[in-house]
């Protein structure tokens, strides 16, 4: 080789390299995987569809994060009891709120409801943006944003039912700038929920991807979905209705109470649910795949009308099982652990129960038999809740479970509907509604018998057992059964001692704000405005 | 004669010869040269001299460069030790350089410090994100990133292979390591190095005779003395809570498998050490030849090493190493070499590390027992597992240098592959009937393409000289993985997901469960700089350099960034030639550092991601089997953009030599600021976000490192003995907070100006409150009653409970009364080797310290706080077998009531806070040269070195809990690792 021309090709060679990497400022334009810069967001039919479904998402996981929807509705003084005393459970349940595990104090931090809240806020304010896109129409828009509506009041309902006063933000953060907003009186919020949602539930359809019986007459398919898919996925006019009977309810607006209830209670058809009937109440209240599994679909109903669900057909669940209340429940041999975390006694299951007929109770008397319907291994030391058992793929015990977490069903809104009648005083309708939940259960009515639907001839015969303790009280017996393990038993007592006032040591917690959870100090440090809730301040 | 021929040959041809794959020629130990060639090469040796000279030239490109002789590392004794690592090469033995080393199971991570924190440690991804840069032969090797732990629930391990990439680099392939740690010699290595940089230069092929060298040693590991203990132990400890404070509903609830003294698993022998302790064998066989002509000459190596622990952890690794250099003309030189290595690892069977992975976790009932026979047992259903972890490495550089009087320029093409494999699966009686199987694939890859062009002026005779050097690089980095878990599958033979044909479609089975991750990022670097040198004889050095550096990982609007560096160095010794001192140099040196940023979800500004999971499940992404995207409302707001964060270093030195450079020491002051970091601010809760991500943040590390030399006896026929040594003092402060903030609180960690980051948060145990008369009063109330003292503003205290200090005296013990104690790094490390040689027997013996830091014994802790860990699903609870062991002593602390709400024996209080001090004999070596021996002598070896090597001979310490050095970087102590293994090891070293 000749070395002259060698050397000025390295020369060259130098220089071509150089002049390239001079270059280079494009190559340092990397795209950015895992997120999407916030200016690119709110242009599409897609963002749309994504901010919409994380609002779900967001809302989902506030209740789901360490079972917080089974630990501050159903443990607080229930039926519930911890498998090893002592522990953060058994605290939970004994209303010792105050103890240190830090399982407690993470329930005491909201900030993932006001995530969900913020998430809320931001879809409000920006959704109308994508529409620039021409495939986001204006009712899809508007429906939309009637979700972020009404899913916003909801969180804000929960939270007041778990902290009592809570800030009340309704504007989403802008560029970081952080606020500090004082918390505002529960009845300034709940007044702000029930409004918002009263103006809002006229831009929800009944169904979405169905046969929409609404005025907005949205009909045909929902981000290219049809119901069959979305179930109880996404929430429409029904269930803010519902929203809006619970938290009538929760303020003690009867009145309100019943004209909500009564409209749902007039429109199964058009709200897709209805009554679990005698001979579907033990599958589908507590089989492997009940009306709590997935989304929620049993042939063209969904009977547990609000609900977060997790779609199982894309696996939409963990193996660390949280967020479902199997995780806490079941044991063997529904799952290879020995003892469940908590489970109901038999004594409490023995007081739950006025007829041994009644489809809930461990022994069904049409087989003769103790079945594994709401409990298992009833004769053992701790009975197994198996009310909840949606174990993915029914053969094997591998625990990824299918539940949602259930918000309200029908035969809660006949049950508020008894309640409100109670309160209003039309003692013949609260005997009507709870005899409408009854007698499906074949479990003894009130007062009355009542004519079977389902099974011609057959009237089971009140007892004095089925009657004791008066109407109210079995109202909200009959909440404890039929809705145990949902989430609610806590809010109700709080509702029944409301009422009837008749329990000395509920009175205290009721006057004293011993029903709030105590707040984490994080919280407070964060957010000087912030003041404990008192009752737990000593 | 006929294979002399064949080698010469292959000598002058290498790449026929690599190709041919007859490596194993150079086992064939050829004889010496004919006379004639002898003759001929004798000829050559002046121009291979000349060749051997340049390409010695190639080091660390510091400013001024005489001081490698106090940065180079002294391998003498580490390369006669079974460590495997580039962080075991060095540990103890760099000044200013601390390792830290959790497990001693081969293969698994280690990091490394260079002069402290320069930023807080709040998770593995900040830890990851300040180690030093690799560079070898002057290549940046692709460093670790922290992608996956964004899916981990924890992060205990990273998914995949977990292996330490830079076990991947064979000591006796190194020909010097350097640790870079001042601004000048930094000043070229661009941000990649703006933690330090670890200099590592290969064995370099050298002309003229050939050498073939083999390395060989067999060890064993010692078994620990551990005092293994059963059920009666755990008894009795318990029983002394359960007398004093349970009530009867508590004894009722008393586990199992301490009340049942009728089981032989958890009463009988306690004898699992047998089997987990059993001791292992390590090897190691190397295989090296040099050799070439005058103008051509290459370097191979090829080695295998099988370092083992107890538990059964294993590595294997295989590294072939290659290199080349070519003086195709005068003027020109070309360089090449490939490193490729394939390490195996067998992993532990840890049950917490197991369960991390699985994010399942079963029923903890019962822990492992402590009878081998039940230990044996569990062992079994690992049959039909696997566990896979390979991880394939390749680096390689081509480089080109042309020299033309006083002009130079140099080019370097390089490439680093580092792929990271795993397969696992459980079979169903591992998993509680279910079963689990996971297959990472995962690499990183660093494409880099270094120039620079250098020219040097002469004026006055050469007194004075103006050196002028410009260079460009540009770093391209891609870092991807997937990871696929699956569970369930139809039974434990089949392992994938089937399809069936049903109907005319296929489906999947629907009862494997299977969830998929994957994510990647690409980070490009381009970087120019420009260096003025100015020398006065050689009296005097001044260099400036200023270099402007863009990074993918900022905006468009920040992504460039200017950094000044200027360095002065005065040879005293020049002026004053007073006759022991040999040299004395005063130097100074001041500069500023980009510090890239590892994670790229900074530079898009505020953003949305997915962020639908929670605590237990972080990595759920969809609602009704969508995709939802939201704001990051979990990891916390980030802002428009940020600017880069920098550093800005000052050293200043001394360098002193006597009696030629006999005695030889260098001492350094330096005070290192990092600022513009990021740091995660409060935010209140109603805005829904978990932090804030504001840069500010301004830490200061100063401190002292001193490094020492002395040939004690040098020049003596029989005799000789070297003693080197280091000690660094290191004092870290955080300066300043973003908004003006005196202190922030993240997690279980709280900083606070003026204070170390590295501080434990606690509060302060002033015993215990035996009767209700020892409980203080609490808040005064204005009508002159007190309040009683309570726990958080909520609980009282009662008798039993710990007696923790009322700092701010408000009647309640909060997180407001705890305080920032102690450093979770040492403040001094340091180490002291010698290398003594007496006619042919050598001795070689190095000393590791470190001091002055605390360390959180959560080990202890845990056991103590037996209430509340028993039956808790949190998996850093999970008891391992390493449970039953006595690793303190239960009479030393309070008989607390652990039963108490105010939790007693949580582990955020100096009670658990230990002093993590220690000294270490890592290496004691003892070597004999038979090369001499009439016998052998015939052979012609030029070495053949027989030694013996014990490692981790013993540990001073006060820590009495196990082996204070095996810490989390939280400085948390959880007993859990593996032992750093006492090993002995027989070795031979051949040259010839």
């Amino acid at each position: 080789m000749n070395s002259k021309y060698l050397k000025q090709t390295i020369l060259l060679l130098f220089g071509l390299v150089l002049l390239t990497t001079f270059g280079c400022n494009k190559k340092l334009d990397t795209a950015v995987a895992s997120a999407e810069a916030s200016v690119n967001m709110w242009q599409s039919y897609d963002d749309a569809r994504n901010g919409l479904v994380a609002i779900y998402g967001l809302s989902r996981a506030a209740l789901a994060d360490n079972n917080g929807h089974w630990l501050y509705g159903d443990l607080r003084k229930g039926d519930f009891v911890a498998t090893s005393s002592g522990n953060y459970l058994d605290a939970i349940i004994k209303n010792e709120l105050n103890k240190g595990f830090p399982q407690i104090k993470k329930l005491t931090n909201w900030r993932r409801f006001y995530a969900a809240i913020d998430a809320c806020n931001t879809f409000i304010e920006n959704a109308q943006r994508c529409k620039a896109d021409l495939r986001y129409s204006d009712l899809n828009c508007t429906v939309d944003i009637a979700q972020a509506h009404m899913l916003r009041s909801f969180l804000y309902f929960y939270m007041v039912r778990i902290w009592g006063d809570v800030p009340l933000i309704t504007k989403a953060t802008k560029n970081g700038e952080t606020i500090q907003v004082a918390r505002s009186p529960q009845d300034q919020v709940m007044d702000y929920c029930i409004r918002e949602l009263r103006q809002y539930k006229d831009s929800l359809p009944t169904e979405y991807g169905g046969d929409d019986k609404s005025k907005l007459n949205y009909d045909g398919n929902y981000y290219g979905q049809a119901w069959s898919n979305w179930g109880n996925a996404f929430w429409g006019y029904y269930q803010c209705l519902g929203l809006l009977a619970q938290m009538y309810a929760w303020t003690g607006d009867y009145a309100a109470v019943l004209t909500t209830t009564t409209e749902i209670f007039n429109n199964a058809a058009a709200a897709r649910t209805g009554l679990i009937s005698y001979t579907n109440s033990r599958g589908y209240l507590a089989g492997r795949n009940s009306i709590f599994y997935s989304n929620g679909i049993k042939g063209n109903l969904c009977y547990q009308m609000i609900s977060f669900p997790y779609n199982m057909s894309n696996r939409e669940s963990g193996p660390s099982g949280v967020g479902h209340i199997e995780s806490l429940t079941l044991a063997s041999p529904y799952m290879v652990r020995a003892k469940p975390d908590i489970y109901v006694p038999r004594d409490t299951i023995a007081r739950w129960f006025h007829y041994f007929g009644d489809v809930r109770h461990p022994y069904q008397s049409e087989f003769g038999n103790y079945e594994e319907i709401y409990f298992s291994n009833y004769f053992g030391n701790i009975p197994v809740f198996t009310k909840f058992k949606n174990i993915e793929t029914g053969s094997s015990n591998f625990p990824i479970f299918g539940s949602c977490i259930p918000i309200f069903r029908w035969e809660d809104n006949l049950l508020l509907m008894a309640e409100a009648n109670y309160a209003l005083g039309d003692m013949r309708a609260a005997f009507d509604r709870l005899n409408d939940v009854r007698e499906p259960r074949n479990s003894p009515g009130f007062f009355y018998g009542r004519i079977s639907a389902v099974r011609p001839g057959f009237t089971l015969q009140p007892t004095e057992a089925s009657m004791e303790g008066g109407i109210l009280y079995n109202i909200f017996r009959e909440r404890r059964v039929e809705l145990a393990g949902e989430g609610s038993w806590w809010y109700d007592q709080v509702r029944y001692n409301r009422l009837a006032r008749n329990n000395a040591e509920f009175n205290k917690l009721l006057d004293e704000g011993g029903i709030y959870w105590p707040i984490d100090q994080d919280i407070i440090d964060k957010n000087p405005l912030i003041e404990q809730n008192s009752y737990w301040k000593r | 004669m006929q294979l002399k021929k064949l080698f010469i040959h292959c000598g002058r041809r290498w790449i026929v010869f690599l190709l041919l794959g007859i490596t194993l020629n150079g086992m064939a130990q050829v004889d010496t040269l004919s006379d004639a060639e002898k003759q001929d090469s004798l000829l050559k040796v002046a121009a291979a001299q000349q060749f051997n000279q340049e390409l010695k030239r190639s080091n660390h490109p510091g400013l001024s460069d005489s001081s490698s002789l106090l940065t180079l590392i002294n391998l003498a004794g580490v390369k006669k030790t079974p460590f495997i690592s580039v962080q075991q090469y060095l540990k103890g033995n760099a000044a200013g350089l601390h390792v830290s080393e959790e497990s001693g199971e081969p293969g698994a991570e280690q990091f490394m410090y260079i002069r402290g924190l320069n930023m807080p440690v709040f998770n593995k991804q900040d830890l990851i994100a300040q180690q030093p840069a690799i560079f070898v032969n002057g290549v940046p090797l692709v460093q670790e990133n922290a992608l996956t732990y964004n899916i981990q629930r924890y992060d205990f391990n990273r998914i995949g292979s977990g292996t330490n990439i830079l076990s991947t680099i064979d000591v006796n392939n190194i020909e010097k390591i350097e640790v870079l740690k001042s601004p000048s010699d930094l000043a070229v290595l661009g941000p990649i190095a703006s933690n330090g940089a670890i200099w590592i230069t290969t064995k370099s092929a050298q002309s003229g005779f050939r050498k073939i060298n083999v390395d060989s040693y067999f060890g064993v590991l010692s078994r620990p003395s551990v005092y293994t203990v059963n059920g009666q132990y755990e008894a009795d400890f318990r029983n002394r809570y359960y007398n004093k404070y349970a009530t009867l509903d508590q004894i009722q609830n008393k586990p199992l498998y301490v009340a049942n003294t009728l089981d032989p698993n958890f009463y009988g022998a306690s004898n699992w050490g047998d089997v987990y302790y059993k001791s292992k064998p390590v090897h190691y066989l190397g295989l090296g030849l040099l050799g070439g002509m005058d103008r051509a000459n290459f370097m191979f190596n090829i080695s295998k090493t099988k370092s083992q622990n107890f538990d059964a952890t294993s590595l294997n690794r295989y590294n072939i190493v290659f290199g080349i250099n070519m003086l195709p003309a005068k003027w020109l030189t070309i360089s090449g070499n490939v490193n490729a290595t394939r390490m195996d690892r067998d992993r532990n069977h840890s049950l917490r590390d197991r369960f991390a992975e699985t994010r399942f976790v079963p029923d903890l009932a019962n822990p492992l027992a402590p009878n081998v026979n039940a230990y044996n047992n569990f062992l079994k259903k690992y049959t039909g597992a696997v566990d896979k972890n390979i991880n394939n490495s390749f680096f390689g550089s081509f480089g080109v240098r042309a020299k033309f009087g006083e002009l130079e320029l140099n080019t370097k093409l390089a490439a680093d592959y580092e792929e990271s494999l795993r397969d696992v699966f459980y079979p169903k009686a591992l998993m509680d009937n279910n079963n689990f199987g996971s297959v990472y694939t995962g690499f990183n890859q660093r494409f880099s393409v270094l120039n620079n062009i250098k020219y040097a002026l002469s004026f006055n005779n050469n007194a004075q000289k103006i050196r002028l050097e410009a260079g460009q690089s540009y770093i391209s980095d891609f870092i991807k993985y997937d990871y696929v878990v699956a569970y369930n599958t139809p039974n434990d033979f089949i392992k994938i997901k089937e399809t069936y044909l049903s109907g005319f479609f296929y489906n999947n089975r629907n009862d494997i469960f299977g969830y998929p991750f994957t994510d990647k990022t690409k980070t490009n670097i381009s970087s120019l700089y420009g260096r003025i040198g100015y020398s006065f004889k050689s009296l005097l050095d001044l260099d400036f350099v200023g270099r402007y550096d863009g990074a993918s990982s900022f905006s468009e609007y920040a992504r460039w960034l200017f950094t000044p560096v200027a360095s002065a160095r005065f040879n005293l010794h020049e002026l004053v030639k007073a006759d022991p001192i040999s040299m004395l140099v005063l130097k100074a040196s001041w500069g500023q550092f980009g510090n890239l940023l590892a994670d790229d979800r900074y530079k898009i500004g505020p953003q949305y991601r997915v962020d639908l999971g929670y605590g237990d499940e972080p990595t759920l992404g969809s609602y009704a089997g969508l995709a939802g995207i939201s704001q990051p409302y979990t990891y916390g707001w980030v802002n428009e953009y940020y600017n880069w964060p920098y550093a800005v270093r000052t050293n200043i030195g001394t360098e002193i030599g006597l009696f030629k450079n006999r005695y030889m020491i260098g001492i350094d002051y330096y005070n290192n600021k990092s600022k513009n970091l990021i740091a995660p601010t409060n935010v209140a809760a109603e805005n829904g976000f978990s932090y804030k991500y504001v840069q500010g943040m301004e830490v200061q590390n100063s401190g002292l490192n001193l490094t020492f030399n002395a040939g004690v006896v040098t020049g003596q026929k029989d005799f000789g003995w070297n003693l080197y040594g280091n000690f660094s003092w290191n004092k870290n402060k955080l300066l300043k907070l973003p908004y003006g903030l005196t202190s922030l609180i993240y997690g279980n960690r709280k900083l606070e100006i003026g204070k170390p980051v590295d501080a434990f948060w606690v509060y302060e145990n002033k015993g215990i409150f035996n009767t209700a008369a020892d409980i203080p009063r609490g808040r005064l109330n204005t009508d002159g009653t007190y309040d009683p003292l309570t726990f958080s503003g909520m609980i009282n205290f009662s008798p039993g409970d710990a007696n923790w200090a009322d700092n701010n005296q408000d009647g309640t013990i909060d997180d407001k009364d705890k305080v920032l104690k102690g450093n979770a790094l040492p403040v001094y490390t340091g180490g002291l080797g010698s290398n003594l040689r007496y006619k042919r027997f050598s001795l070689d013996f190095q000393f590791y310290v470190a001091l002055g830091q605390k360390l959180l014994n959560r080990s202890t802790a845990n056991k103590l706080d037996f209430v509340n860990t028993e039956n808790s699903k949190d998996i850093s609870y999970v008891k391992e077998i390493t449970f039953w062991q006595k690793t303190f002593d239960y009479n030393d602390y309070p008989l607390y009531n652990p039963w108490s709400s105010t939790i007693p024996y949580r582990i955020d209080q100096d009670l658990f806070l230990e002093n993590a001090g220690y000294v270490k004999l890592r290496t004691l070596s003892l070597g004999y040269d038979l090369s001499n021996v009439s016998y052998l002598a015939k052979s012609k070896f030029n070495k053949a070195l027989l030694y013996v090597t014990a490692s981790n001979l013993f540990t001073i310490s006060s820590f009495s809990g196990g082996d204070p050095e095996q810490v989390d970087y939280m400085g948390y102590y959880d007993g859990r690792s593996l032992p750093i293994p006492k090993s002995f090891i027989i070795g031979i070293k051949l040259d010839f």
